[in-house]
């Protein structure tokens, strides 16, 4: 099958059959055949909806949902209503609800001591510092040259001169200061990303 | 409501959350439906955190965002990333520059301290004592060798270098028409992850014009020259830097238009020169106004060591 690397490594935890998991990516794609990709980036949206809400799992809750909507598919065989990404944000809502009422929430997850402090742990943490910069370096290695030099450029200067400068470094690669944005901040979530499961790792 | 129509103020207040219910509900789904709307919202998400680890917002955004933290702990471990960051030990590159990006913190630090791309590295150290200990005792002269093993790429904008490279000489129209015959062409970067060392040297008033010379080794392993250049020249535009023969005139290397830092009075130029365009030998390095190019405006005399 033409995705079943994709399907592999996008599977939820509900045991959909391959058919109708099948049919749940294509009805996401809306007749565009991403290859699982617009599920994956829906899926983040999600992900990014439950952390806004402040829950403590939003990946749990982001499978939940979308296992959920594969569900309903599965059942009535289509879902014409909404789109593909507004019926998962309805569904989402739901399963927002839900954990709201099971109590999972905590709503003081930080003291607002322990932001203070934050700088404090971390000067007597030397261990977990010279870990960090491990990570660091390990994972800037796997960014391109250029993806350094579009970092770094991207977040030079301060406050109006950060602004003037990425209006500059966006008009000469010919892109929107949006698509900098997006670029930039993209890098930065594979480097952060890298930091988090190197600095894992090393615990 | 579209993406388009809302601004990037909408976004951080929603960030912050200080919208109402329904508007928060509508950028929710808009979070949930649009990509490019999702897009925007992590990119300023970031610089929001940002400016939080640099205690850059004001008193009620602080609060509020503080309010958004207390109640998300996935928002909260990306903020311990970004401050365990800026703690982390690196090396750091003098410069004379007063103003440090938020990257530049991640990297490089504290305030007034430059950037760097880090790590613990006890040899970088260890070889920045060797480099200032064998350097000429002119203390206004910044000279640190980075070796190959951590990469210190400074953030200075400089065009000549890496994917930013293809601005144009200005062509200019009052009959200024510098020797172009044997400019080098800027080094192809290269498509490899492999750290990147260089050396820095800063070009202050006082030595201009009075016969001293300074003096900068560039090994075999150093890719570029970091040069900050101050001038008491008070302008708001552009300037070029060029490297070239002091008695001839004829020029190595130059740079593409800067823009110049106001810093205590002077204004400072960076650039970062390719260590193939330096020529061994003393070498005067000259500013000019970039548009329209002008009469030097000032010079000073380096020798190159190879």
């Amino acid at each position: 099958m033409a995705r079943s690397g994709v399907t592999e490594r996008v599977r939820p935890r509900w045991k959909a059959s391959e058919a109708s998991f099948a049919r749940f990516l294509a009805w996401i794609d809306v007749g565009s055949e991403s290859n699982g990709e617009q599920y994956l980036a829906l899926r983040n949206r999600l992900v990014a909806y439950f952390e806004r809400k402040g829950c403590d799992v939003p990946d749990d809750l982001a499978d939940e949902t979308l296992e959920r909507v594969n569900r309903r598919l599965d059942e009535v065989g289509t879902i014409d209503a909404e789109t593909p990404a507004k019926f998962c944000y309805i569904t989402a809502k739901f399963v927002f609800l839900e954990y709201l009422r099971s109590g999972r929430r905590k709503e003081s997850a930080v003291e607002p001591a322990d932001l203070e402090n934050f700088e404090a742990r971390v000067e007597e943490n030397d261990e977990e510092k010279e870990n960090l910069s491990r990570c660091l370096d390990r994972c800037l290695t796997t960014l391109t040259i250029e993806e350094r030099d579009l970092i770094f450029e991207y977040y030079f200067g301060e406050r109006r001169e950060k602004i003037d400068h990425r209006r500059e470094v966006a008009a000469k690669l010919g892109i929107t200061p949006n698509a900098l944005a997006i670029r930039a901040c993209r890098i930065r979530e594979r480097l952060e990303r890298c930091i988090r499961e190197c600095s894992g790792r090393l615990k | 409501m579209k993406n388009e129509e809302i601004s990037q103020k909408t976004i951080r207040s929603y960030l912050i959350g200080a919208l109402d219910e329904p508007a928060t509900e509508m950028l929710d789904e808009l979070l949930v439906t649009n990509q490019e709307f999702a897009d925007r919202v992590a990119a300023e998400q970031y610089d929001l955190i940002d400016e939080w680890v640099a205690g850059q917002l004001d008193a009620n955004e602080q609060a509020m965002f503080a309010t958004v933290l207390n109640r998300s702990p996935a928002i909260v471990e990306k903020v311990k990333v970004a401050q365990m960051l800026t703690t982390a030990p690196r090396v750091v590159v003098e410069r004379s520059s007063g103003s440090v990006g938020f990257l530049a913190g991640l990297f490089g630090g504290l305030p007034r301290l430059a950037y760097g791309l880090a790590g613990i590295v006890l040899l970088v150290g260890l070889v920045s004592v060797i480099v200032y200990l064998t350097r000429n005792d002119n203390t206004s002269e910044l000279a640190q060798v980075v070796p190959p093993t951590s990469d210190n790429v400074a953030p200075t904008y400089t065009p000549t270098d890496g994917p930013l490279s293809d601005v144009p000489t200005p062509v200019p129209a009052n009959g200024y028409r510098p020797d172009n015959s044997n400019l080098r062409k800027p080094t192809p970067e290269p498509t490899r992850t492999a750290p990147r060392s260089f050396v820095a040297l800063a070009l202050s008033p006082p030595t201009r014009g009075t016969g001293e010379i300074k003096s900068v080794k560039i090994d075999s392993g150093v890719e570029y020259l970091e040069l900050n250049v101050q001038t008491e020249a008070q302008t708001a535009g552009r300037f070029v830097v060029e490297f070239g023969d002091p008695n001839s005139g004829k020029v190595d290397w130059r740079s593409a238009p800067v823009r110049g830092r106001e810093q205590k009075g002077r204004t400072v130029i960076s650039v970062r020169v390719p260590s193939t365009s330096l020529v061994k030998g003393i070498r005067s390095v000259r500013l000019r106004e970039a548009n329209p190019p002008s009469e030097i405006l000032d010079e000073h005399l380096v020798r190159i060591e190879r």
